[in-house]
This record gives structure tokens, sequence and C-alpha cells, in this order.
């Protein structure tokens, strides 16, 4: 093997690598919000359902996008994340209240601005979310399909 | 099978297994934490609330209800079955926890009506006829019947004397009482309805078995 061939094959690898942590940060972000909701019994807010409604087909389309080793899932996968990204960004801004409440859709059920959890004093959920958006989005704009 | 399958299927496993593993921790933590409040919590019990049963009954259920609610209409009849079937050890009292439109207006009409000694017929009346009266969830909620006029029907099959009735709502004589406990309501956690306590101690999960373990933990005591 010479030294061509160990560089285009540790590319391909660094490669594949993105889109298995892609899929494994949005499955992490579906399980966990489903522990959020489910198990612990906090009530979903209305921004947080539309970011629920971008994250969870992420597992399914990445997850068989690696499986029949098809890379066109980029394609698909990409602009779904962005527009949770969108919606992300938007809710930690009006959480920690650089836009005011007072614009906000959610009027009805829980407050997309109430505090449910705050780990560590910084850590709380909008925040996992935009993290979770975030990195599925490096690394799928790293990824590079057609890396033979 | 090819390895990317088994990769992924490793790693689904092992975050659904944290996920369970992390749940019951989850749950064993918070029932150990979930600390009995005594029955003589003046906010769980107030003197004027609707109470069925024996007074010296052993075990109190303190039950939150929105007449308008769903699931408090389908819970209703096995709250009755367990009435029946723990006669004379359990008592139910019953507290308001407004949460849908017309929940005042129902809560005041089964006041009004306990007044003239008709509280659970008036109770049973409105959550048999629920989708009568109350608000439809759904995509396309139906046009709203008109409450008032269907409440004047429920009172007259009642045989309740209108003119109290009318008056009641008029007054709205029971709006401090239904903003006390609804107050009383958040100040204890109560987030849905029905919401049970069981002697001060809260029901994790909805459910008659549920219910009746709880019940039967506080019998022994």
């Amino acid at each position: 093997m010479n030294i061509e061939q160990i560089e285009t094959t540790s590319k391909k690898n660094l490669n594949d690598a993105l889109s298995y942590v892609a899929w494994v940060i949005a499955l992490v972000a579906t399980v966990g919000s489903l522990f959020f909701s489910e198990i612990m019994d906090l009530p979903p807010c209305l921004l947080c359902w539309y970011q629920r409604i971008a994250m969870y087909p992420l597992v399914l389309i990445i997850g068989s996008g690696i499986i029949t080793r098809d890379e066109r899932m980029k394609n698909y996968a990409l602009p779904i994340c962005l527009i949770g990204l969108a919606i992300s960004t938007y809710h930690n801004l009006l959480y920690y209240g650089l836009i005011p409440e007072s614009i906000t859709p959610c009027t009805k059920g829980i407050s997309c601005t109430s505090r449910q959890i705050e780990w560590l004093g910084f850590i709380t959920i909008p925040l996992m979310a935009l993290t979770a958006f975030v990195g599925v989005s490096l690394c799928l704009i790293f990824y590079k399909p057609g890396q033979k | 099978m090819r390895k990317e399958i088994k990769i992924l299927a490793v790693i689904t496993v092992v975050v659904i297994l944290a996920a369970v593993i992390g749940a019951s921790y989850y749950r064993s933590s918070i029932q150990s934490k979930r600390k009995p409040m005594t029955t003589a919590n003046s906010s769980l019990i107030r003197e004027d609330s609707p109470t069925l049963g024996a007074a010296d009954a052993p075990v109190t259920i303190v039950e939150f209800l929105d007449p308008e609610c769903e699931s408090c209409a389908a819970f209703a009849p096995v709250i009755k079955k367990i009435l029946k079937e723990y006669d004379g050890k359990v008592r139910l009292v019953v507290r308001y926890m407004p949460l849908h439109p017309n929940s005042l207006t129902a809560a005041t009409f089964t006041e009004a009506a306990g007044e003239q000694g008709k509280y659970w017929q008036a109770q049973e009346m409105l959550f048999q006829k629920q989708p009568e009266w109350g608000t439809k969830h759904g995509p396309q909620p139906t046009a709203q019947a008109d409450v008032n006029t269907l409440f004047e029907k429920y009172a007259m099959e009642l045989g309740l004397d209108i003119n109290k009735m009318d008056q009641a709502f008029a007054e709205n004589k029971y709006a401090a009482k239904l903003a006390r406990d609804r107050k009383d309501g958040q100040s204890l956690g109560v987030t849905r309805t029905p919401t049970f306590f069981v002697n001060g101690r809260q029901l994790a999960r909805l459910g008659e078995a549920d219910l009746k373990s709880l019940i039967n933990e506080e019998l022994k005591r």
C-alpha cells in the first residue's frame, strides 16, 4: 500500500465516521427527548415539538443511508437538520431572553421559556437540542459523498 | 449481515438499554423522594370540599379533577367501584383543577347542585353527558353547543331548583373556592387531571391496579 492509498483509506474512514457520529447524536437526542417527556413527565412545548419533527427522521434517514451505503442521504438529511437548527436557534434566543417572549407563538400549554431542567447551572433542554442540531449539521456539512 | 447493520444495532441497543436503566433509576429515586404529606395538610383537604364515604375511614383519597376532563369522566366509574369495594375504609375528597374552557361553569354547576344535596348525581350526569357539553378535542372542533342551555336541561332532569342554580351562576358564588382549589393544586404540583393523593401520597401512574395497591399499602399501616 503506498502513501496515496493510505491517505484515501483514512479519508474514507473519517468520512464514514462523520455519518456514524451524526447518527449517534440524532439517536441520543431522540431517546433523550422521549426520556424527558415520557419518563420524567416534562411536557414538551410547541417549539420542542417542531424540533422533534426535525430530529426524529434524521435517525432513520442517516441510518438507512449508512446501511445501504447510500451517500446521497446527505441531500435529504441536511435540509431537515438545518430547519431544526433554525427552530432551535430561535428557541434558545427566546429562552435566554434575547428575543422578548411576547412575540412567541407559544400561547397554549407549557411556555417555551419555562425552565424545567438546569444541570450544572447552564445545561438546559433547549441548549442540549441546539448542541445536537449543531453537531449533526457540522457532521453532515463535512460529510463528502464520493470519497472512495 | 452487513457490518453497518451490526454497528447500528449494537449502538441502538446500548442507547435504549441506558435509557431503560436510567428510567428505572429515575423512577426509584423520585418514589423515595416523594414523601407522604400529612392528611392534615391544609392545602390538600379543605373543610368545604365535597366528600363521599365514611368520615372516619382510615384512608382518604383526594382527587383533583376537572368536570370537563375526559380521563376524569372515564375514571369516575372506577372510583365509584373502589369506594363500594372498600366501603367504610376509604373516603373520597374532591378538589378542582379547572383546565378546560367550560371547567369553571361545570364546577359551579356541581357545587350548586351539591347545595341542594345532589352533588354526586350532578357530577355523574356531567361526566356521562360530557360529549354533549364538553369542548371537543381534535383538529376540527365541532361548534360549541350552548353550555348554559344544556346545563339548564340537566338541572331540570336532576330536579334541581333552577332559580337557586341561576342565582349561583349570577353571583359567581364559587369563584373564590375554585380559585383556591386551583392554587392549592398548583402548590401541590398537580399539573394533570385526575391526580390522586392517597393519605397524602401521590399516585404515580393512573390506573385501577395502581390505585388499589396504594390503598392496600395504606390500610396495612
